[in-house]
């Protein structure tokens, strides 16, 4: 480009009068940025143009400037924002912060929710777990006895029901792995405050086996072993359990065979 | 024209500016607004409504404080735009239309007048130099000046073609700066101790 022709082609005066185009003016402003000369050009026709201006200048009257400049300063405290850049961005922030706020907090609410139901889902697992376990614990000991039942060793003692009661009972007592088992069958339902309580007759002295709920008729219960038993034994007693038997409580009996 | 302190005034109202300082306005104020009067007085002709017009220019000044580059024009330039743009969009609105009859010639021949008698500009040195300049000139710097004629209404006004109304601006304005460094220099050479002989020398 010819930077003479350029200057001396009049867009520099046209540029300062405010008489361009925003497209001729930006191209002005690229030059103006890269040649020094179009620079000096432009200042000097800016000067001139002001020297101008000032050719016709004339002093405002004397109280002008304080209401100027008091109403500029007053209209600058209406608007919301002090700096007038500022106003722009100001004006979306706040509307944008508050979204921002609205959708962090829908956001929460649901990962909280979700980590509730976690939880919650979680609880349900571990309780079934547990559940689980305490059966495979049953089961297992159900086997075991099972098994005991069934050892060549084990003696099965039918118990029945006393004179004036009803019921019937079985034991099966293994001296060899020292375990005494206990299966009710058809004793009834105690009324509330009395709890069953298992015998063992051990040369004429009964020693207690232990008291016992019925809860299911054909559950079988691991009761306390005692050695040489001879007669097997179930009272009524008070909850608990009692230190001696009550005989007019008797409900069945029955004599080991060996 | 004191050119050296002119830009220092106006590093400092750049610097204030840019910050919002309140104090910029009375810069502003005090350096230009006997100038931006005279621009708006010029186009308007009523004190009451230059008055107006001169608030609104401070106002915009303000509002648009930011989106001044002094990479892009000087602070004086830009005050000016927005002065004459002001007092031209208020002659051009239909309320001001209705209640003042404009007439371009005759405003032209009071704008001439008031070059001889302004009596308030410090710098007689100045009107001499705007006499100084051809009448073609003067009036096209005028028209566009004061009027807010476009390239266009130029071409009407001149009779002569779009392409020749910017070389013919560019006159226009090469030879007030020319005028006024004559000025300039002339000032400058009677400061000097051999002024007088100097003068006749270079002048010669």
């Amino acid at each position: 480009m010819n930077i003479k022709d350029y200057i001396s082609s009049g867009v520099l005066e046209l540029y300062v009068l405010d008489q361009l185009s925003p497209a001729e003016r930006r191209e002005v402003e690229e030059h103006v940025n890269q040649y020094p000369e179009i620079r000096s050009a432009l200042n000097e026709i800016e000067e001139t143009l002001f020297a101008f201006a000032s050719s016709t200048a004339k002093k405002p009257r004397a109280g002008l400037q304080s209401e100027i400049i008091n109403n500029v300063l007053a209209s600058d405290k209406n608007i919301d924002s002090p700096k007038g850049a500022g106003a722009g961005i100001n004006k979306w922030l706040f509307p944008l912060a508050l979204l921002g706020i609205i959708a962090a907090g829908i956001l929460g609410w649901m990962w909280n929710q979700e980590r509730e139901e976690k939880l919650e889902l979680v609880e349900e697992i571990l309780l079934e777990k547990d559940s689980c376990s305490l059966k495979d614990a049953t089961i297992l000991q159900l086997e075991q006895m099972l098994d005991n039942i069934f050892l060549p060793s084990s003696e099965r003692i039918l118990m029945a029901a006393a004179p004036g009661k009803s019921g019937e009972a079985n034991i099966i007592y293994n001296r060899e792995n020292r375990s005494v088992l206990l299966a009710t069958t058809t004793l009834p339902t105690p009324p509330t405050g009395k709890q069953y309580q298992l015998w063992g007759i051990v040369e004429g002295t009964p020693i207690s086996l232990g008291v016992f709920d019925i809860s299911d008729g054909s559950e079988l219960k691991r009761m306390t072993f005692a050695e040489s038993v001879e007669t097997f034994a179930i009272t009524l007693e008070p909850q608990g359990g009692s230190s001696t038997p009550t005989l007019e409580e008797m409900w069945v009996i029955g004599n080991s065979t060996t | 024209m004191a050119k050296i302190e002119k830009s220092q005034v106006e590093k400092d109202i750049v610097c204030l500016l840019s910050v919002k300082d309140s104090k910029c306005l009375d810069l502003v104020y005090k350096h230009y607004s006997s100038a931006l009067y005279g621009v708006i007085l010029n186009i308007v002709k009523s004190d009451e409504v230059a008055e107006e017009v001169l608030q609104d220019v401070f106002l915009k000044f303000w509002q648009k404080a930011s989106s001044y580059d002094d990479k892009k024009s000087r602070l004086f330039t830009w005050l000016i735009n927005i002065a004459r743009n002001s007092a031209i969009d208020k002659i051009r609105s239909s309320d001001y239309k209705k209640s003042k009859k404009v007439d371009d010639i005759s405003n032209y021949e009071n704008f001439s007048k008031q070059l001889h008698v302004n009596t308030i500009n410090e710098d007689h040195g100045l009107i001499k130099v705007i006499n100084g300049l051809e009448e073609k000139y003067k009036k096209l710097i005028y028209l566009v000046y004061y009027e807010g004629y476009s390239q266009r209404e130029i071409t009407k006004e001149f009779d002569i073609p779009l392409g020749t109304v910017k070389t013919r601006l560019r006159s226009a304005i090469v030879a007030l700066r020319e005028q006024l460094s004559d000025e300039m220099l002339r000032k400058l050479i009677y400061l000097l101790p051999f002024g007088y002989l100097m003068h006749h020398f270079l002048i010669q």
